[in-house]
This record gives structure tokens, C-alpha cells and sequence, in this order.
């Protein structure tokens, strides 16, 4: 059987705990689309399905039979769950607790069905907004402080997706959500090789803490140490490749042709301040003014292409030429116990190299459409082998050198109907090319 | 170019200047001084622990000492000690305080929330402590901790009478010569003080505290000009020397004892000329 093949739901089924009239349905043939969302963007899990309800699923109070909509009836209530676990020959999909049904238009109401369409959410998204958090965790590594926040709020995450973080600041609740708070440390942590800039987001696996420099680091040398990893994240688009998506010879070709969303910019990219920026500083403590001009390209940073080029028509000796400002005014010592002259993380030191790091990454979009691939998820690193267009001989340069090469996952969609599984992804990248390079 | 027309580059630090992000305001209660020693004792600027409401609660257990603190933002009429232009901060524990953040800068207060004289004392991390802390005691010397329209009472004024509802001051009127009953502008208001006559025999009486009688001007004056070798009083040298004590200028020591000389000598007209020569101004006695 294609990946590409029909959906396989072993179990598609909503439950209501209301405690005086507890249901239970099983919603197989009636789900006519089921999408799962994931993205590096998003702390939650997110999924919608249709629904076409002839009116006999339920039975309402009343003992009469009636629609899942108005029998069970639906209040989105938080009591309203849907489990699910569907399967191909990767493997299976499902969440770790059932998602949550936040609400449930009625796209279609005619007199012998219903056409409903489910809005899921992760119940840990659910949870986390019910549980604002007062208490501090501290001065430490940021990491540390996510750990004890995941840990106090019981949402699940596996320890080597909490990545370590160099950066020592003080974080409270300040009457935030556990998610807000997490989401919030993002751009000011730095992983311990590299530029600053993490992802909070969350995926089958649980929460996921993790660098820009860390998910790339981890894509490629799991791409490049296991086989495994690369027969399943390895991706061909060539014009005169079959579409028989009956076959799993197909499995890892493009369904459609990949669409650029976005290509690098140059005007983009100096507003962004990827080249040089300069940075001002006002201590209110030494009354200190500081001017800089700086390169924000981190020498250990990890790139999806080759190296990037450190700036452009410019003295590399004498930085003159800079596009963006930043100014931050500091005051020393606000954090900390006692009287202190001390700058904890200090934003002029994080905040203009994380804004390049995040711009740098969204320098290339991509979107691509391949048969389901439930393996794969938001954050994993995937290589394009794009169709090379030469008038020379096709078979000794068959993949196109300049947008081939290592993505990163943006955001991640699996669709499953009655015909089809698909997966559906926004990729980004960096740096052009084929190969990387550390010169 | 982007959807309004306009090229891109020109709003390229839109977000990444200080004061270009918008700034979010925020109220917060001063905790207490207690937990603030250090700074108000050894600290640098003005910077006080306040807990920020909707960011902490009533009964969160983060101890004040934990609080961060917020830099206050002064008025340009306060200066900043340039020039050694400056005035105090005049924030106290419990007040209620209004400030800014985020931005890229730091947490600041900006204002205080007038106390007035109906507030309660409150509990919990927000509640209204008195602003008494250290040397500063109560001394009761106001009506209450609070500032408003009607400002507090001091002791010894009359609590509910002000310019539209005061008496007559009649008396205090009368005592300076002014008549309360006369209409028109008052032109000799101020009374011409008492004196002692001048043909006033003088007794030089001594106080329980060692003190002569004082002696007139023009008294002494007119024992010195009606001096004859029979009416030379008793006293004489007391009077010479309580005119000498009395008027410096007019009477000097020397001029004193030349005097008293002249008097004995039964030569009076001689010091009463003495006098006379004694307020002669000096460059015309040269």
C-alpha cells in the first residue's frame, strides 16, 4: 500500500465525560478529512476534521437519535475529546492525551445530514491556559527554568528536546500561563554553540525546546550517520518522475511541484539586519553610552546551505556600512537580590543576533507535498533533490546544485480522507546550495 | 516596495529603537523598606521593589525581596544632580505607583497615586502600609498620611474655619491702634510706642536678676543739663554708668569717668557739652 494511499483509522473516536451522560462514538465512517497540524511556531497541536452526520450517531436525552453536534450535544465545554491513532506502513499517528474539541461549526445543515467541522486542540494547551504560574524559578540557565516549568505543569516533553541553553537570566510567572512564559523565553536564550534564537512548540513527542542551531545541528547528523533517516527524509522532484501514487515507489517523490514562498531578499535581508547592524547602549547606572558597529554572524553557527558571505561590499577590518539600528537603555542589577551592578542578559548581547538568526532561516520558503509521512516531524531537517534544468548532459548534474539541499520544517500537515494521505510541509532554509560547508 | 507604496527600507528600525515599540504601562504597590535595606541604605539611583498588579496577586507567596525593582523617571524640574541641581524622591512604602516598561528598556515609575484620607490600611502583598519607616515617626503633627484637595489638619488651627467664615479679629485689630469701626483708609495705624519722661526722677533700681532700672535718653539728657552743685543726685555715678551701658556710641568709658570728674568738680554744663561732643561725628572732631 502507497503512503499516499487511503486513510487508515484504527481508532477515530469522540468521548464526552460529562459525568450525568458520559458518551462515547466512534466516528470512522463518518470523517470525510482529517488534517493534523504541527509547526516550530505553534506550542500546540492543532487538528480539524469533517464530519458528515446523517443523524443517527448519537442518542440525545431524550433517547431520540440524533447528530454528534446536537445530541451530544457539543458545548466545547473541555469535556469533549477526540482520540485518534491512524496508521500506514511508517508507523502510527496519535497524540499522547486526546485532543480537545474547541469548536464545531456547522458548515452544512440540510434535512437529512449534517457537515460538521471539528476544531482540536491539544488538551495541554488546555491545561496550560487554566494554570497561570506566580511563582519565580529563579536566576539559571533558561533551559533549567523551562524543565521546572514543564515539570510543575505537567506537560510532557522528553529530555534531549529540552536543549541547553547558555544563557542565565531570571524567570517568573508573572501571572502568565506555562506556555506563554516558555514561549516567551524563546528569543532570548542561546544555545551553547552558536547564535541565540530557540523554538517552543510542541509535537507527537511532547514539548520541544530547541535552538535554530541545535535542530539543524541534530537534521543533519542524523542525516548523515543513519540510513535510515535518510530514506525517509529524502525527498525527489523531477519533471518526468511517474505519479502513481498507488505504488510505494512514489513514496518519497513530490506529489506536486515544490512552491517558493520566499526567495533571499537583499532588502529584506539589511532590514533584517543580517549583515552589519549597529547596536547603542545607555547604562543608567555608569551613565555609560556605547556605539558599535557589529557583524552578527556567529562563527559557530550551523547553516542548511553552504557559509554564508559576512557582508557585502564592505572592509571586513573596518565595519563602516550597517543598515540597522538598536538601542536598548540598561539598568543594572534590576533582577537581582540586594544591590547589584550586574546586567543579566543583557538584551543588546541576545536581541539583534536572535532577530538575524530567525530572518536568516525564513531567507528561502518552501512549500512541498509528499504522500503521508507520519515519521516526520515540525523541526526535523529534510533533503530536496530538485530537478537540475541544463542544456548540457542532464545525467552528469541531475539535481539542481543551487536550491537542492538540507530544509528545515517549519510547519507540518497530514491529511488523510477517503482516498488520500498526504503530507503537506513549510519548509525554510538559510543559505543556498546543494552541500554544506563549514569554510 | 511594500502594499502602501512605500519602500520597505525606510521603516527599517521600526521596531528595534528604543521608544519606536510601543511602551506598556503598568500600577504596582512600593513593598515594604524592610525588604528594600540595602538599596535605600548603600543602593545607587532611585529604585524601589514594586509588586506590578496583574502580575502578582494578592496572596502569591514571592517574598518582597525577590521583587524586582523599577527606576524612577524624575521631572525636569527635580534635576538630575548636574550643576548640583536636585530634589528628592518623596516615594514611600505602600504607595501606589504608575510607570512604564518593556521596549528594551528598563521597568520605570513615573508617578504616584495620591493617598487620600479615606484609605484603609488593606492586607495581603498589596496593602496600603504607612509610609513611616525608619526615623520617620508619626508624630502626629499632621491629621493623616494622605494628599488631596483638602489637604491634612496641622494642631493648634481651627479645623473648619477658613477665609469666607473666619470672626472679626477685633482685638488684634485694636492692638494695632486701629480702630475696627472706623471706615475709610487707616493712616496712623501703627500706635506711637511708650516712654519714659524725660523729667522722670531716675531711681536706678536693681532686679532680682542683677538688672538696673534702664535710663531714658532724654532723661539723662536732663539730669546732665539741670546739674547744679545742689542738685547733684545721689546716684550720679550709677546714672553715668548705666547711660554708658545703655548708649555706647553716645557715652564711651573714657567720656564716662570725664564725666563724673566734671560733675564732682561742680562743672555740669562741662559734661553735658561732653555728651553733646561725644555724638559729634569723628571726622569733624579731627
Amino acid at each position: 500500500m502507497s503512503l499516499a494511499g487511503p486513510s487508515n483509522y484504527q481508532v477515530l473516536r469522540m468521548e464526552k465525560s460529562d459525568k450525568d451522560n458520559p458518551q462515547s462514538i466512534g466516528i470512522e465512517g463518518k470523517t470525510i478529512s482529517f488534517n493534523y497540524f504541527e509547526s516550530i511556531y505553534s506550542p500546540n497541536i492543532t487538528a480539524n476534521a469533517t464530519i458528515v452526520d446523517t443523524g443517527d450517531s448519537v442518542v440525545d436525552k431524550r433517547g431520540n437519535l440524533a447528530t454528534i453536534k446536537d445530541g451530544f450535544p457539543l458545548e466545547h465545554d473541555g469535556t469533549e475529546t477526540l482520540t485518534f491513532k491512524i496508521a500506514n506502513e511508517n508507523g502510527t499517528l496519535t497524540t499522547l492525551e486526546p485532543l480537545v474539541v474547541t469548536a464545531s461549526p456547522v458548515t452544512l445543515d440540510q434535512s437529512t445530514r449534517q457537515i460538521l467541522s471539528l476544531e482540536l486542540r491539544s488538551k495541554f494547551s488546555i491545561d496550560s491556559s487554566n494554570n497561570p504560574k506566580l511563582g519565580t524559578y529563579g536566576i539559571g540557565t533558561i533551559d533549567e527554568s523551562v524543565k521546572k516549568i514543564l515539570i510543575e505543569s505537567k506537560l510532557p516533553f522528553r529530555n534531549e528536546n529540552i536543549e541547553k541553553s547558555s544563557t542565565v537570566d531570571k524567570v517568573e510567572g508573572k501571572n502568565e500561563t506555562p506556555i506563554d512564559i516558555i514561549f516567551n523565553l524563546s528569543k532570548k536564550s542561546k544555545p551553547i554553540k552558536g547564535a541565540p534564537g530557540f523554538f517552543f512548540y510542541e509535537t507527537q513527542d511532547g514539548f520541544n525546546f530547541r535552538s535554530i542551531e541545535g535542530l539543524i545541528e541534530q537534521g543533519m547528523r542524523e542525516y548523515k550517520e543513519n540510513q535510515n533517516v535518510r530514506d525517509v527524509r529524502t525527498y525527489k522532484y523531477f519533471n518526468n518522475q511517474r505519479q502513481d501514487l498507488g505504488s510505494n515507489e512514489d513514496d518519497y517523490n513530490m506529489v506536486k511541484m515544490p512552491i517558493l514562498k520566499r526567495d533571499h531578499n537583499l532588502f529584506n535581508a539589511l532590514k533584517a539586519g543580517i549583515y552589519n547592524v549597529r547596536i547603542q547602549t545607555k547604562n543608567l547606572l555608569t551613565g555609560e553610552f556605547t556605539d558599535k558597529i557589529v557583524n552578527l554572524l556567529d562563527k559557530n553557527s550551523n547553516y542548511l546551505g553552504s557559509k554564508p558571505k559576512k557582508s557585502i561590499d564592505q572592509n571586513e577590518n573596518k565595519l563602516e556600512k550597517y543598515c540597522k539600528t538598536y538601542s536598548y537603555v540598561l539598568a543594572p542589577g534590576n533582577i537581582d537580590e540586594g544591590v547589584s551592578d550586574k546586567i543579566t542578559n543583557n538584551p543588546a548581547e541576545y536581541e539583534p543576533q536572535a532577530m538575524m538568526r530567525y530572518s536568516m532561516l525564513h531567507s528561502q520558503v518552501l512549500e512541498i507535498q509528499v504522500p503521508c509521512n507520519i515519521l516526520l516531524k515540525a523541526g526535523n531537517v529534510i533533503k530536496l533533490e530538485i530537478e537540475n534544468v541544463t542544456g548540457g548532459n542532464k545525467i552528469l548534474q541531475r539535481e539542481n546544485q543551487h536550491r537542492s539541499g538540507f530544509y528545515l520544517i517549519l510547519h507540518l500537515s497530514h491529511h488523510f480522507d477517503p482516498k488520500h494521505s498526504y503530507t503537506s510541509m513549510t519548509l525554510a532554509r538559510d543559505t543556498y546550495g546543494l552541500y554544506t560547508s563549514s569554510k | 516596495m511594500d502594499r502602501k507604496g512605500k519602500a520597505k527600507i525606510s521603516k527599517v528600525n521600526d521596531r528595534s529603537l528604543y521608544g519606536k515599540t510601543p511602551l506598556e504601562s503598568w500600577t504596582g504597590t512600593v513593598v515594604s523598606f524592610d525588604s528594600q535595606k540595602e538599596q535605600l541604605e548603600e543602593g545607587w539611583g532611585w529604585r524601589y521593589r514594586v509588586r506590578i498588579m496583574g502580575e502578582n496577586t494578592q496572596s502569591d507567596t514571592i517574598s518582597p525581596e525577590k521583587i524586582d525593582y523599577a527606576y524612577c523617571l524624575l521631572p525636569t524640574t527635580a534635576g538630575s544632580g548636574g550643576a548640583y541641581k536636585l530634589r528628592s524622591v518623596r516615594i514611600s512604602q505602600g504607595d501606589y505607583v504608575y510607570g512604564v516598561k518593556g521596549g528594551g528598556g528598563p521597568t520605570m515609575i513615573i508617578g504616584v497615586m495620591p493617598r487620600t484620607s479615606k484609605q484603609v490600611p488593606g492586607s495581603g502583598n498589596f496593602e496600603n502600609l504607612s509610609g513611616f519607616y525608619g526615623s520617620l515617626k508619626n508624630t502626629g503633627i499632621l491629621s493623616g498620611e494622605f494628599n488631596e484637595q483638602i489637604g491634612p489638619q496641622t494642631p493648634g488651627l481651627p479645623s473648619n474655619i477658613d477665609k469666607s467664615n473666619r470672626a472679626i479679629s477685633q482685638r488684634e485689630v485694636e492692638s494695632v491702634g486701629v480702630d475696627p469701626t472706623q471706615e475709610g483708609v487707616v493712616t496712623n495705624a501703627i500706635k506711637k510706642p511708650p516712654t519714659t519722661e524725660e523729667t522722670q526722677v531716675y531711681e536706678g533700681n536693681v532686679d532680682e536678676s542683677g538688672k538696673r532700672e534702664p535710663l531714658g535718653f532724654d532723661q539723662f539728657k536732663y539730669i546732665l543739663k539741670n546739674l547744679t552743685n545742689n542738685n547733684i543726685p545721689e546716684n550720679i555715678e550709677d546714672i553715668v554708668n548705666q547711660a554708658k551701658t545703655q548708649f555706647p556710641q553716645d557715652v564711651s568709658e573714657d567720656t564716662a569717668k570725664q564725666m563724673i570728674k566734671f560733675i564732682r568738680n561742680g562743672e555740669g554744663e562741662k559734661a553735658f557739652e561732653l555728651l553733646e561732643l561725644d555724638k559729634t561725628p569723628i571726622n569733624e572732631i579731627i
